[in-house]
């Protein structure tokens, strides 16, 4: 809509309550005895006979029961005979009816927003059960603000906002394909966007996947083979998002995609790499092998296609010559894409955490070569590795005799890192121990515990298993690493606190079990996007337990590790949680919305911009005039602008300063001290 | 002092206390409050706004200006707020109205923020305890507002 | 604003009446640099952080804070050279200026004592990080009259570094500070195995059981003894007496033989800053007293005038 349009309908509904203003509003009060439970306390026909000498009011009855339908039918009748236009309830909570009366007055034709609820049960007579002359006071009270309330409500349109049919998926990893190939099944196109040049994520890294031990190559191949070929997916690799506008159902992102250097017709052959004379390590293999600056990042990648390392590389040109199709190209140049989406899926991950950060472990530092994390083991252990797929100490790539776990690295840790449990590392420390101990059955393999977690059905046999063939599990958190200057040798000291022993372990290798931490970047994009972020750094969802996988925003959802720390498992379930909310505003075409919005009042307007800055939803934009311009769909109706506002400018429909006022009024008891205060 | 000990005169001073709830976790411990037949000072009143960060200086001495003897809000607790930090808003407003009204010579009891959680009623009844004790404060040292203080 | 250049010179205890060599030292090193030197008068222990701060926290507070109160007094930061006068000067005064209910407590005690109040004008230094950190290897290059060539077991000692957030001078996990000083003098620092391990003498163990303290001390001496240095080098007047007395006792009492110097760093920088070895005072110890320092004399040109 542009802002012309916008302005145009804001008026259009100012004109229309405007009109419900001028007609003369004729307001029917009645009030619930609910049986007991409000007449035993307030005297329900003394605040009937208080309501009826109300200003505007036609009708003040009292009932029995005014949810049953003859109490709903009251209400109806009155619209029907005595020309009633607002309607006040006194009963229970709005939670409870507020609903039943509202939709019976739109049966009559007028507006559900025409009703006011007052609670006299919950608020009053429950609550002061022994106080039936103060209670009854207050009800009057109560109905007397109701009323002024109902006097001046307007309409509140609901409006079918269409959406655009297509959704985005930000991240190719598991929980990104999965909820990519989930929506392109409903019949939803998709974009893909993938930040590396390979799409698979953490899953492709890693050797086994627990309970089953099975190759996760060979679990995810299927996946990534359907995402590359589906008809409805288009895949972007080396895209990262530069903005995003819009709000539910109708989104516009920018998305920036660095070129590859390599053309579509590129049949990896591998002749290129095989000549590049530049080396370095191959960061997907955590260092483990060498990659050169044109490359695959791993023999199965998709898409297949190499890419080219432009910093690295050295333009001497040879790659170009020895393509056979021509692929390699320069001069390819980086584009802007801008994409039209009705959902968004934010599914971008984890990074491990970089144990560096705890000193005493001294990961990373000279002389420390032989302390790795669990990535790097799996890398060791997955086929076709640097290694063979066998255990190799990184300082002198002999077998290690003695292998030493660490868990809780990086997590339930009050000093550095993270306070959280990542609640995967006890399974993939287990799974990974029992596989070296069955490799290597002489060795020595131990974990070093806090407690050992692994919930679940098929986790608590891992767990046994790993025992049964000879792991050693001591109970305490390792305190640091001590290395022998002159043998090099490491020692891990740990107190075991079952048998109260302090001990220092020898380990050839020493295998932390690092953290799941937010991805690198996830602050920069939580803001473009303008969800927010939980204090630990990943992604808030909006409902811990109803609602795992939308986001603060609506139209954006969640799958993934980015909403917290899980494993395969979950994120596959969380992602087609995720595509099924996406697509559901998709399918249906549109988005039904109750348009309980700010209206801007442009005589009043400063043009300070500050409405702008308390927007929680980011639904208020300003206009190059200065005016604010309100995006409906992403308003929440939380009225946060209205007090944010020096001159009263931006009044909440049904909510406004003098409507507030009225009820306030109504409640405060009378009109005093305007001179003092 | 807790709620028993407050002299009854004193009490009796209190007629009108306009309590701002939110839409969520405001209005959602009265209701279970009342569901829970908890008690409380009569004198409370609530009023049913969005979020407490609707509500701003207009609104609370809107209040005080037509006869509330006190004025608070209550919103969610930090970090659950619908509307991401509509009660950290309102904390900060109601932190600056106490500092004006120190300022003007009155107490600062007379008006005061909350957070309370949708599930447990008890935190309502609290929070309505709480300012009951400090409007009884006040109005020991100072006497109600209505009164011109 | 304290005055510059200047510093109070706190002595501690096993300094003055054990190795007064070490106060020589420094007071040669520091007034060559251009400090000025102050006496504290009625100075006394700091109190030890270990056996008296755990006694009675408050009163442990109170006698450091009149120790601090003093150099307040003469408008000097306070220089000590020992790790423990260090630990507590530091710690208390650190403490006191951020926690005014304590403060409070403290100076109406202090009042009782004299004319003391604690105002929190001064800082506590250590001579190990003027002169690495403040001087620098940079700094003290034009001061070195002799390159010593030395292999060094260094101590760093507990606290000097720890704890790390009140300290704030560098990581107690993988210090340089003084290795990459002592470099410039020529001196190179062999690491050995548990570097970092406390010495065995402080927290009252030396004196409740002498024989923990041994244990402690020779497994430190046999991870010494391992990487064969020339010299062991401390910063603590109270280390420096457990490698002397101790290395002692393990010959005596477990058939050790070792006789490696025990050198404090102000007895170090002091001779290579050009003090004769007769004052560094080995003669006085009981380790290495044959030992020569050595070392070539470096000519300067002339500075035109």
């Amino acid at each position: 809509m542009t802002v012309k349009e916008k302005v145009t309908k804001i008026d259009e509904e100012k004109s229309k309550s405007e009109e419900a203003k001028e007609e003369e509003p004729r307001i029917g009060v009645f009030i619930c005895h609910c049986g007991h439970n409000i007449a035993d306390t307030v005297d329900v026909a003394k605040v009937a006979e208080y309501a009826k000498d109300l200003p505007n009011v036609v009708k003040a009855e009292h009932y029995m029961f005014m949810c049953s339908k003859p109490g709903v039918q009251m209400v109806k009748d009155s619209i029907k005979e005595l020309g009633v236009n607002r309607t006040v309830v006194a009963s229970c909570s709005k939670n409870q009816h507020g609903r039943t009366f509202a939709n019976a007055i739109s049966e009559m034709g007028l507006n559900k927003h025409r009703h006011q609820q007052v609670n006299v049960r919950e608020y009053n007579s429950w609550v002061h059960r022994k106080e039936k002359a103060k209670a009854t006071e207050k009800a009057k009270k109560l109905v007397e603000a109701g009323v002024n309330r109902a006097r001046k409500l307007e309409d509140v349109e609901t409006r079918r906002v269409s959406t655009t049919k297509a959704a985005l998926v930000i991240g190719a990893g598991i929980a990104g394909l999965r909820s990519a190939n989930d929506l392109a099944e409903l019949g939803i196109p998709v974009y893909l966007i993938e930040r590396l040049s390979t799409i698979g994520g953490h899953m492709t890294q890693l050797n086994k996947t627990f309970p089953t031990l099975e190759c996760p190559q060979c679990s995810i191949s299927p996946l990534t083979n359907g995402v590359a070929n589906h008809p409805l997916i288009e895949l972007y690799t080396n895209a990262q998002i530069k903005s995003v506008e819009g709000s539910m159902g109708n989104f516009e992102v920018e998305v920036e995609i660095t070129p590859r250097y390599v053309k579509d017709n590129c049949t990896s052959c591998g002749e290129c790499a095989e000549h590049c004379p530049v080396e370095l390590p191959s960061e997907w293999d955590s260092g483990m092998s060498i990659r050169h600056a044109i490359y695959k990042a791993y023999p199965q990648a998709i898409p297949a296609t190499y890419v080219r390392d432009k910093k690295h590389c050295i333009e001497c040109n040879t790659c170009i010559n020895v393509c056979p199709v021509q692929a390699i190209d320069f001069s390819m140049q980086p584009e802007t894409k801008t994409f039209k989406v009705g959902s968004i899926i934010v599914a971008v991950g984890y990074d491990e955490y970089n144990p560096a950060e705890i000193e005493p472990y001294h990961y990373g530092q000279e002389g420390y070569e032989n302390v790795i994390t669990q990535l790097k083991l799996e890398r060791m252990l997955a086929p076709g590795s640097l290694t063979n797929s066998q255990v190799l100490r990184p300082s002198d790539a002999k077998i290690p005799k003695s292998v030493v776990m660490i868990q809780c690295v990086g997590s339930r840790n009050d000093q550095v890192g993270n306070q959280y449990c990542t609640g995967v590392c006890c399974k993939f420390a287990v799974k990974n121990a029992r596989i070296v101990k069955e490799m290597y059955p002489d060795a020595d393999v131990t974990i070093c515990y806090i407690d050992v977690r692994t919930p679940g059905l098929n986790f608590e046999e891992l767990y046994k298993s790993a025992q049964e063939v000879g792991v050693r599990f001591i109970r305490g958190r390792p305190s640091e690493i001590v290395r022998d200057p002159i043998s090099g040798n490491l020692e891990v000291v740990v107190e075991d606190t079952l048998s109260i022993t302090p001990l220092q372990l020898q380990a050839d290798l020493v295998v932390l079990s690092a953290a799941m931490v937010p991805p690198e970047g996830i602050g920069p994009l939580g803001s473009k996007l303008h969800v927010l972020r939980s204090k630990e750094g990943f992604l808030k969802e909006f409902h811990i337990k109803m609602n795992p996988t939308l986001s603060s925003k609506g139209g954006i959802f969640l799958a993934g590790a980015i909403q917290g720390p899980k494993d395969i498992s979950e994120s596959v379930a969380q992602a087609g949680s995720a595509a099924a909310l996406a697509a559901a505003p998709l399918v249906k075409g549109y988005i039904e919305k109750e348009m309980l919005v700010p209206t801007v009042d442009f005589d009043l307007c400063v043009r300070c911009g500050l409405c702008k800055t308390v927007c929680a939803p980011a639904a208020i934009e300003i206009n190059d005039d200065g005016t604010p311009m309100i995006n409906e769909v992403a308003c929440k109706s939380c009225g946060m602008c209205m007090p944010a506002c020096p001159t009263g400018a931006i009044q909440l429909l049904n909510f406004s300063d003098d409507q507030l006022l009225d009820e306030i009024k109504a409640i405060s008891g009378g009109v005093i001290c305007q001179d003092e205060l | 002092m807790s709620c028993e000990n407050i002299d009854p005169e004193v009490l009796e001073k209190m007629e009108n206390i306009v309590v701002f709830m939110c839409n969520e976790c405001g209005q959602g411990s009265a209701n279970t409050a009342g569901v829970a037949r908890m008690t409380y000072n009569p004198a409370i009143r609530i009023v049913r706004v969005q979020c407490t960060g609707q509500v701003g200086p207009i609104q609370i001495m809107d209040a005080l200006n037509n006869g509330a003897d006190s004025v608070a809000c209550v919103g969610c607790c930090l970090g659950a707020c619908h509307f991401f930090n509509g009660n950290i808003l309102s904390m900060h407003r109601i932190k600056l109205l106490k500092k004006v009204f120190k300022e003007l010579g009155y107490s600062d009891q007379f008006v005061n923020q909350y957070t309370s959680r949708a599930a447990e009623g008890e935190t309502a009844v609290g929070d309505f305890e709480d300012i009951v004790i400090r409007l009884a404060d006040a109005i020991i040292e100072e006497g109600t507002i209505k009164d011109g203080c | 604003m304290v005055k510059e250049q200047t510093f109070a010179f706190f002595l501690g205890c096993i300094m003055p009446n054990r190795y007064p060599a070490i106060e020589k030292a420094t007071k040669f090193v520091m007034e060559k640099l251009g400090y000025d030197l102050l006496e504290m008068e009625r100075a006394t222990c700091c109190p030890a952080p270990g056996v008296f701060r755990s006694f009675n926290k408050m009163d442990w507070m109170v006698a450091g804070a009149r120790n601090l109160c003093i150099a307040e007094q003469l408008d000097a930061d306070i220089l000590t050279v020992c790790n423990g006068c260090f630990g507590t000067l530091q710690e208390i005064n650190k403490h006191l200026k951020e926690n005014e209910e304590h403060r409070e407590l403290v100076n109406e005690k202090l009042k009782l004592l004299g004319d003391y109040e604690f105002k929190g004008t001064i800082n506590v230094r250590h001579v190990a990080e003027v002169l690495g950190y403040e001087i620098g290897p940079w700094g003290i290059e034009d001061h070195i009259v002799r390159k010593i060539n030395l292999k060094a077991a260094i101590h760093y000692g507990c606290h000097f570094l720890k704890p790390t957030r009140i300290r704030e001078i560098e990581s107690s996990e993988g210090p340089t500070i003084i290795e990459d000083f002592v470099e410039v003098l020529g001196v190179e620092s062999v690491r050995f195995k548990d570097q970092l391990t406390c010495c065995g003498a402080g927290g009252g163990v030396k004196a409740y059981s002498g024989d923990a303290s041994m244990t402690i001390f020779g497994e430190k001496m046999k991870n010494i003894d391992e990487v064969k240095p020339d010299i062991i080098l401390d910063i603590c007047p109270f280390c420096h007496l457990q490698y002397e007395t101790g290395q002692d006792y393990l010959n005596k009492n477990k058939g050790c033989n070792y006789d490696y110097p025990v050198i404090h760093l102000s007895q170090l920088v002091a001779y290579a800053m050009g003090m004769d070895q007769e004052f560094v005072g080995l003669q006085y110890q009981m380790m290495g007293r044959d030992f020569i320092f050595g070392g070539e004399v470096i000519k300067r040109e002339e500075e035109a005038i």
